[in-house]
């Protein structure tokens, strides 16, 4: 009945004082929306990321290095340079080996820069033609080298490198250099659904030419990154993965250098960075909720001070301390719980707007929102109480003096 | 037994060389149904007196009780709960809470008792009836004249049904009208049987007193039992000793107007909804 009571003289005094009450809910706000939005996008890139590992092929095994296979951005750390070539040819001819296995391809990456009518930079990947088969890639215009063309400088396209890198919209037969060497646009590849901010190797954004190329491109010699091998039949991924792993680790003299990821693997590894994203993030909205949580303590301080005669007041009237603490943290309370609320009507409408939008497609997840309500709601207790219990033990005499 | 009994009570302020002793063993005893009127000049130690009686402040020395009860050393809890239930506050700026209407500045000292809203504002309803304030209730005290915001600060100080009701200075901000509203209705509440101390400058106002006590630095120097409608002797004295406009008749407010009424027909306050410059007489 009390604490009804209390409810609603807060919600008067919050009225009478709109614009402070909207700052102060500010901090709590933009916290909860923030969270709640992060958190969203973050499901929303987790499904597409299940969705799209549903739809491509169930039957290939990617097979890393162990150091990259931790996260999924494993052509960034090559590029980035400190990388030693694990995998070797040895390594592409064992997979091939392998029961089960109908086919395999390395991926090697042979630079970073490439000049079409403007300059790109994209990974360079050197492939066997049997690429597409494996992975299931169509070509959208003119076709994948064959094998038989390893002699000729051919390049293939991810769509999104092909707008990238030429005005044409179909630069078939424009020319491109690579590290000084020229190749010809053989074809453009359909784009690929990759989930996005999965960090995951896109292939809309790669040029791939063939591996004999390679050696042209980079003196050095292209480095294995990662294989892939197709399976005959889905049912026999796990076994042959195992199979594979232990065939693997026995050439490397037994060390664990290398990791052989199914599918499923390949996309829980996936949503690994997003999860370092998604827990950056909350950080973040966590230092926003206690900074806003100091700014509630803050006005409440202020309220505080100029309501003191009010305080004194009610204290002559006959309010106990207790009261007069129960009062002040109500409203505390309404303040980031009015806060958390309009915190999570933001975030539904962000969401909505960025489903809209943008390629992201988040999924609004509730209990995101409910935590990060319930956390703006203890602090509120807990910052609401340093003012409330000022306002409380304020005795009644002086408090009636104050003006 | 009287219903309030204090016992060399003392009350200092500060500590050191600015020791200021407000209160210096007061001994007083008031019965239930007096009328009392307090006076002195300020700073004689009347409204600490007032706060020392109305648990608003502790008694350095000496006991107070309290329809019976040792109520000198009270919890803060406690002594809230005593003001909330026993007495009845009235103070010279009203002291109403700007935000809150009429009705619910009445209702406040109710709110923090378990009473229900409804039943909390039917009660400050018919208290306001009482003091004439009925039409006023969803007034904000903005809205209303200085009398009759006191007005409502009565219906505040009597809605918990108190046994004492202290009024310190409540016709100090008031011009005469107001003060002959507010004085009327307190006598009114006297005439039912409540017990009234209040605190005035205006000697005047003694014709409504049953009893006067006087201070001076801290002591009582007179307690005189006076007739309802006659000045104090003392404070008479005092009335004509000075100049009868002087200024601080003035300031006081009400002498000249006082005058015209104790004898003859007096209207009754409640049907006078008149503001502060209703204060002209029909």
């Amino acid at each position: 009945m009390r604490a009804l009571g209390n409810v609603t003289a807060a919600l008067k005094i919050m009225r009478s004082s709109r614009t402070r009450s909207l700052f102060t809910m500010l901090g709590v706000i933009i916290a909860v929306a923030a969270v709640t939005t992060v958190v969203s996008i973050g499901d929303g890139v987790k499904q597409s990321i299940l969705l799209q590992a549903n739809k491509s092929a169930k039957n290939v095994l990617t097979i890393r290095p162990a150091s990259l296979s931790d996260t999924s951005d494993g052509l960034n750390k090559i590029n980035g340079g400190g990388s030693i070539g694990v995998l070797t040819a040895e390594d592409l001819k064992t997979v091939a080996k392998q029961p089960h296995v109908t086919s395999a391809v390395s991926l090697s990456v042979a630079g970073n820069t490439a000049q079409g009518d403007y300059e790109y930079k994209g990974p360079v990947v050197s492939v066997d033609g049997d690429l597409p088969a494996v992975v299931n890639y169509s070509v959208a215009y003119g076709a994948f080298f064959a094998d038989t063309d390893a002699a000729n400088n051919v390049a293939v396209l991810g769509a999104k490198a092909a707008s990238a890198l030429y005005n044409a919209n179909v630069p078939l037969g424009h020319s491109l250099t690579i590290n000084g060497q020229e190749f010809i646009i053989g074809g453009i590849l359909n784009s690929v659904p990759v989930a996005p901010l999965s960090g995951g190797f896109d292939a809309n954004n790669t040029i791939f030419i063939p591996k004999s190329a390679a050696a042209s491109v980079a003196p050095a010699g292209a480095v294995i990154y990662q294989i892939l091998a197709k399976i005959d039949d889905a049912k026999n991924v796990e076994s042959t993965a195992k199979k594979m792993q232990s065939n693997l680790s026995k050439e490397h003299g037994g060390q664990e250098m290398i990791k052989v990821l199914t599918p499923s693997e390949l996309a829980t590894k996936q949503t690994v960075t997003l999860g370092l994203l998604a827990k950056l993030t909350v950080a973040a909205a966590a230092i926003t909720l206690l900074v806003s949580g100091i700014g509630i303590m803050n006005v409440m301080l202020v309220s505080v001070s100029e309501r003191m005669h009010e305080i004194g007041i009610r204290k002559a009237v006959g309010a106990t301390n207790r009261q007069i603490l129960g009062q002040f943290i109500t409203e505390a309370v309404m303040l980031s719980v009015i806060g958390s609320i309009l915190g999570v009507i933001l975030a539904a409408f962000g969401c909505f707007l960025l489903g809209v939008f943008s390629d992201l497609h988040p999924h609004f997840n509730w209990a995101a929102a409910g935590l990060s309500c319930l956390a703006a709601c203890g602090l509120g207790i807990l910052f609401g109480v340093i003012p409330a219990a000022r306002a409380a033990r304020k005795d009644p005499i002086s408090a009636l003096r104050s003006q | 037994m009287a219903l309030i009994e204090l016992k060399d009570v003392s009350k200092l302020y500060g500590f050191g060389d600015a020791t200021t002793l407000a209160l210096d063993e007061v001994s007083v005893s008031i019965e239930k149904g007096e009328f009392i009127a307090i006076m002195g000049a300020s700073g004689c130690g009347k409204s600490t007196l007032m706060n020392v009686m109305g648990l608003l402040d502790r008694p350095t020395n000496g006991t107070y009780t309290l329809s019976g009860k040792r109520v000198d050393r009270l919890r803060p809890t406690r002594a809230a709960k005593l003001r909330r239930d026993t007495l009845g506050f009235i103070f010279q700026n009203f002291n109403l809470l700007p935000k809150l209407t009429v009705i619910e500045n009445v209702a406040l000292p109710l709110s923090y008792t378990n009473m229900s809203t409804t039943r909390r504002l039917k009660t400050a309803s018919s208290m306001l009836e009482r003091v004439g304030m009925q039409s006023r209730e969803y007034f904000l005290p903005s809205q209303l004249s200085g009398g009759q915001i006191q007005c409502a600060a009565i219906a505040r100080a009597l809605v918990n049904n108190p046994s004492v009701v202290l009024a310190d200075e409540p016709t100090g901000n008031l011009d005469s009208a107001g003060s002959r509203l507010i004085m009327e209705l307190l006598s009114e509440l006297h005439k039912v049987g409540n017990t009234i101390i209040f605190v005035t400058h205006n000697p005047e106002l003694t014709r409504y007193a049953t009893r006067v006590i006087y201070m001076h630095d801290g002591q009582i120097i007179q307690d005189e039992q006076t007739e309802i409608g006659q000045v104090a002797k003392t404070a008479k004295a005092q009335l004509y000793s000075r100049g009868r406009l002087s200024e601080e008749d003035d300031m006081a407010g009400v002498s000249t107007l006082m005058k015209a009424f104790p004898t003859a027909e007096q209207p009754k306050p409640v049907a006078k909804k008149r503001g502060r410059r209703g204060g002209k007489k029909k």
